[in-house]
């Protein structure tokens, strides 16, 4: 049936959560569009056709009511319906009116889905990059993978352009230290050191105390903006929190 | 955003299938692959996705009617017994497709609201106290408005426990990475 593969795109974009995201569809996206301007060339025509019919409608109507003398419906549609000199063609224009109307609903319908699929990607997307503190090289290749050239492409600018206005505001209200806002705002934090333990080997970071060595298994008392890149992608565990 | 036009579910509920009673011939209402071959004649009884129906019933195209899952006898049903009901099974967007429905059926209103006022109680319940093998099939029966809700409402008692053990400022690994 009519928008059915734009009803596939919708059933996508529900299965998208806040942890998991499929792949980007290409075809289906390519399907939609696909028959979105098939549907609307199809239309166009239709009501070309239709036009013509009504105004052909309209010559007769005007012929026959000057032959009466008297008014009639001013409505070029009915003059179409009671011009016909069959009911083959009326039937026809009626069925025409219905079909193009139908076409018209798929169009909006699977515009509709379309915009809400990639909405709802971009929203993923949008969330991740907070989540990983605003730098795409955190996130994994595997899930980078599964978002689409143009998804990519919005990352680093999305990325980008944060980090550009980041700069700006720092110049102007604190040119000595760096503002870190991807830190998060519901959670305010709690402590200047966080206690870790080692989940996937890290090698050895760079830390104002001078450098630490996480090896797996290990357990470290470390500040917390030196770690926290490493926390969000699951390589350290944060224990004991208060 | 724009409020209802992006909400998935709005979409999703949209597309339930309401009887219609064609009014003209129209193409396109088979399934795939009968090509050309899938002309519905007018006069036929069709059911129409719900975002078709109502465009078309607008222009009066169709005569649209209400859907079994809200018809007298289903209403009286669930009436009846609303925490029994396999309200899934009913329709995947019963809430949903009530509110889309709404000025076409009188009663959907009413119908929705006894509906839910019963059975949220015991999602709420089963929120609190956890669900175990006799609360299993009231769970597996509820629509995607019910399952939302009660995922909420357990997210909600993990997230009190989750202060009260200190765990509520842990710094978590970011959700989408394995």
């Amino acid at each position: 049936m009519l928008g059915d593969e734009a009803f596939r795109l919708a059933k996508e974009a529900r299965d998208i959560t806040a942890g998991h995201i499929p792949a980007y569809n290409e075809e289906q996206v390519r399907l939609v569009t696909q028959e979105t301007r098939y549907l609307w060339a199809r239309r166009e025509e239709m009501n070309d056709r239709l036009r013509v019919a009504e105004s052909q409608g309209m010559t007769s109507q005007l012929q026959s009511q000057a032959l009466l003398g008297g008014g009639g419906s001013s409505s070029s549609q009915v003059a179409a319906k009671t011009a016909a000199a069959d009911g083959g063609s009326q039937t026809q224009y009626e069925n025409d009116n219905g079909q193009a109307k139908l076409y018209g609903l798929t169009v909006r319908r699977n515009k509709r889905c379309l915009l809400a699929y990639h909405q709802r990607r971009m929203g993923f997307v949008r969330g991740l990059l907070w989540s990983v503190h605003l730098a795409p090289s955190l996130v994994p290749a595997e899930l980078l993978q599964r978002l689409s050239p143009e998804e990519q492409g919005f990352a680093r600018e999305y990325a980008r352009l944060n980090a550009a206005y980041r700069d700006a505001v720092e110049e102007q209200l604190c040119p000595a230290d760096s503002l870190d806002w991807t830190a998060s705002g519901e959670l305010p934090p709690r402590d200047l050191f966080v206690e870790v333990r080692v989940v996937r080997d890290c090698g050895e970071i760079v830390t104002e105390s001078g450098v630490v060595n996480l090896q797996p298994g290990t357990q470290h008392y470390l500040r917390r903006s030196d770690v926290e890149h490493l926390l969000t992608i699951g390589y350290l565990e944060h224990i004991n929190p208060t | 955003m724009a409020g209802a036009y992006y909400d998935i579910d709005d979409i999703l509920a949209a597309q339930e299938r309401v009887p219609c009673v064609l009014q003209v011939d129209l193409d396109g209402l088979g399934s795939a692959g009968s090509g050309g071959a899938s002309k519905v004649h007018r006069n036929a009884r069709w059911a129409l996705p719900l975002w078709m129906a109502d465009g078309l019933n607008e222009e009066d195209f169709v005569a649209m009617e209400a859907p079994p899952v809200f018809s007298r006898r289903a209403a009286r049903m669930y009436a009846a017994s609303p925490e029994s009901i396999q309200l899934r099974a009913v329709s995947q967007h019963f809430y949903q497709l009530g509110l889309q429905l709404g000025d076409m059926v009188p009663d959907v209103p009413h119908v929705l609201r006894s509906m839910y006022t019963q059975r949220v109680q015991r999602i709420a319940r089963i929120a609190q106290q956890g669900h175990n093998v006799e609360t299993l099939d009231f769970v597996q029966s509820l629509d995607r408005t019910e399952a939302e809700l009660l995922r909420l409402c357990q997210r909600a008692q993990g997230a009190i426990a989750a202060w009260q053990q200190g765990r509520a400022y842990a710094l978590r690994r970011a959700p989408a990475i394995q």
